[in-house]
């Protein structure tokens, strides 16, 4: 569209200078037809002994009579017409100029040209009519205009099939790369033999995908190795320990003993799952099990709990949940946020405080906010309160230990989801952390 | 019951045998895949308890193959890798369980006498300790003739400690049994659903069934 509209302007204004030019070369050529007519009158004058006699003769007239498009008129010094040819007309006398030149002026309703020439006293005038002139510029306007609409569809249509043939490569190499994700990194652009730049740039994005390629597999491996490799030692521990446990005569302060490393085995095995998490995530490999779910309902499921953690602490917990909202999500993974997150609002809300869970749909998707009435967290802690291992608050003074990994983990867990987490407020009594999901994930 | 234990880390076997003993298996350890595709093929076993990743020839292409000859013993995977798509493609390929490392070497026998139960055509949906009765089908929870109504938590909570009576379960092991998703067993929501399942299950009943260990945990048994 842009390019016809500047197709089209510029052609115009080529026209319309090309009708200029024209117009221009064509009265400067009668210009000079008019100069050469003149010519041999003006020989004539000038050689002859008595010029105004001569024009009495009928010789003047005759060499009149050879120029049939020509109206020449000859005035004595006073302005008066001595002689003028046979078929021309009267002109008013203000048309005719005291100085020798040529101009434009309308005889009878006609555009014309005029040229004054002086010889011996005398004034020759030659006129022309333009109309021949202004029809060979006519016709080529007419012809042009004519012409302007098709030049401009093909010179639309010539733009289109080029820039689309030379973008097309472009486009099949976006098409590809789209398609290499994380599952399909085998995948490469098709490569040509030819040396242009489109080939260029597809050699250089496979080099590339190689690499990245490489990458991702020494990511996966690494985490099905160190998977293995540490979740060994722990199965064995963890079966020795309750092995120990089992036997028979288990002394009370032994069997204590025991069953504190039997509780730091299990969470020991609970970090090397979230940490083993956080490295699938950061290779894009974090597997989801997407299912159509009720959010109502798991939210429902997770604020039982809530409860029991709340009350404990004298906290009020507070919701506002649709009927029902349907969604195409990880109902566990997303059980796992909505718990971490409570139970999070729970360790920093003050005795005697609130808890506020609210979930609506927007768009074809959700928001979720979970709100605490909390002292704010201080803003050099609120940066980093998603980073792996930071603990919110290391005074605490009682035995609650978390792993420091929740709300990173929770990100992770959103993020694979499609959406954000985040803190969207932090003020005294009014601290909200917040995650929308988007409608259903093409996976 | 004769068990055969794939399992490449000795130590793991030898716990995993002592520990299957201990509950009246019959176990034998193999170490390689290949080994464990002769013997499963030519010997008699009721149970295999199959390691994935194995030198010889890997756990699920021992299965693959067990399966195509028409073997058709419980096979129970065992895997340090725990990814989903794993678990899925041993399901797929007929394993009739899957259990993470680590695990608890009592929920690997009560996993192994699931299976076992089904092959007989045992009713394996019912727990019985004592007059309670919890039915994993119906949901049903009675004590002698009273129904009892729980919350899935708690139902979830009282499942895990019917399938080994009178083993002790810690806080970290309830946690990480019922709210699978292993968060903070620091805070009270065990102590706190156990009082509720307590309230439930024993209030006005002649024996205590909901026991506590101090220090270390609860169980379920019938009060000496």
């Amino acid at each position: 569209m842009v390019t016809a509209t500047v197709v089209a302007a510029s052609l115009l204004l080529f026209g319309i200078g090309t009708a200029l030019n024209l117009y221009y070369e064509q009265v400067e050529a009668l210009d000079v037809q008019l100069s050469e007519e003149a010519g041999h009158f003006l020989v004539e004058i000038a050689q002859a002994p008595d010029p105004a006699q001569w024009l009495q003769q009928s010789e003047a007239r005759e060499i009149l009579a050879l120029l049939p498009h020509v109206w020449v008129y000859v005035q004595d010094p006073q302005g008066a017409i001595i002689l003028r040819s046979a078929d021309a007309p009267v002109i008013a006398p203000s048309l005719f100029s005291p100085r020798p030149g040529f101009r434009n002026i309308a005889v009878e309703g006609r555009r014309a040209r005029i040229g004054t020439f002086s010889e011996r006293g005398l004034q020759v005038t030659l006129v022309a009519p333009l109309e021949e002139v202004e029809e060979i510029v006519a016709d080529l306007m007419l012809a042009y205009l004519f012409a302007l609409p098709l030049a401009v569809v093909a010179a639309a249509v010539g733009s289109w099939w080029i820039t689309h043939r030379a973008l097309a490569p472009i486009a099949a190499i976006t098409a590809t790369a789209g398609e290499i994700t994380a599952q399909k990194l085998d995948r490469r652009l098709p490569e040509s033999d030819s040396r242009d730049e489109i080939a260029q740039l597809t050699r250089i994005l496979n080099e590339m995908f190689d690499r990245l390629q490489r990458a991702f597999q020494s990511a996966q491996r690494f985490s099905a190795d160190a998977s293995h490799e540490l979740r060994t030692p722990l199965t064995i521990m963890r079966g020795r320990l309750e092995e120990a446990l089992r036997r028979p005569g288990v002394l009370p302060d032994e069997e204590a003993m025991l069953v504190d490393l039997l509780d730091e085995n299990i969470r020991l095995s609970a970090i090397v799952d979230s940490l083993l998490l956080l490295a699938r995530a950061d290779s894009a490999q974090l597997e989801l099990h997407l299912a159509e779910a009720d959010l109502t309902a798991i939210a429902e499921e997770v604020l039982e709990d809530a409860e029991i953690l709340a009350s404990t602490r004298g906290i009020a917990l507070e919701r506002a949940l649709p009927p029902t909202l349907p969604l195409r999500v990880d109902a566990g993974r997303l059980r796992q946020v909505l718990l971490n997150l409570l139970d999070n609002a729970t360790k920093y809300t003050e005795p005697g405080g609130r808890i506020r869970l609210e979930l609506r749909s927007a768009g074809s998707g959700c928001v979720c906010t979970i709100v605490n009435t909390g002292p704010a967290i201080p803003e050099a802690k609120a940066d980093r309160i998603f980073d792996r291992f930071f603990r919110g608050n290391e005074a605490r003074a009682d035995d609650e230990r978390g792993s420091g990994l929740g709300l990173s983990i929770c990100r992770e867990l959103i993020h694979a989801h499609g959406g954000r987490l985040e803190l969207a407020e932090n003020r005294d009594g009014h601290i909200a952390f917040q995650f929308e999901l988007p409608p259903d994930r093409k996976i | 019951m004769r068990v055969l234990v794939i399992e490449d880390e000795k130590k793991i076997a030898s716990f995993v045998r002592n520990g299957l003993r201990e509950e009246g298996f019959t176990v034998e350890v193999c170490h390689r895949g290949d080994e464990a595709l002769e013997r499963l093929t030519h010997e008699p076993y009721d149970l295999a308890v199959l390691d994935i990743m194995l030198p010889g020839r890997d756990g699920l292409s021992v299965l693959k193959l067990l399966r195509e000859r028409r073997i058709g013993l419980p096979v129970l995977i065992l895997s340090a890798r725990g990814e989903t798509s794993e678990r899925i493609e041993g399901l797929d390929l007929g394993a009739d369980d899957y259990l993470a490392k680590p695990f608890s070497i009592e929920e690997l026998t009560a996993r192994l006498r699931a299976l076992l139960r089904r092959r007989s055509g045992e009713n394996l949906s019912l727990y019985k300790v004592d007059d309670l009765t919890l039915n994993l089908v119906t949901r049903e929870v009675r004590r002698q003739d009273r129904a009892i109504e729980l919350t899935p938590r708690e139902f979830s909570l009282l499942e895990t400690l019917m399938r080994a009576p009178g083993r002790v379960f810690t806080r970290t092991q309830l946690c990480e049994r019922v709210w699978e998703y292993q968060f903070d067993p620091g805070t009270n929501l065990v102590d706190v659903y156990i009082q509720r399942l307590r309230r439930k299950i024993d209030d006005g009943a002649e024996r205590k069934l909901l026991q506590t260990r101090r220090g270390v945990g609860y169980y379920l048994q019938p009060e000496a």
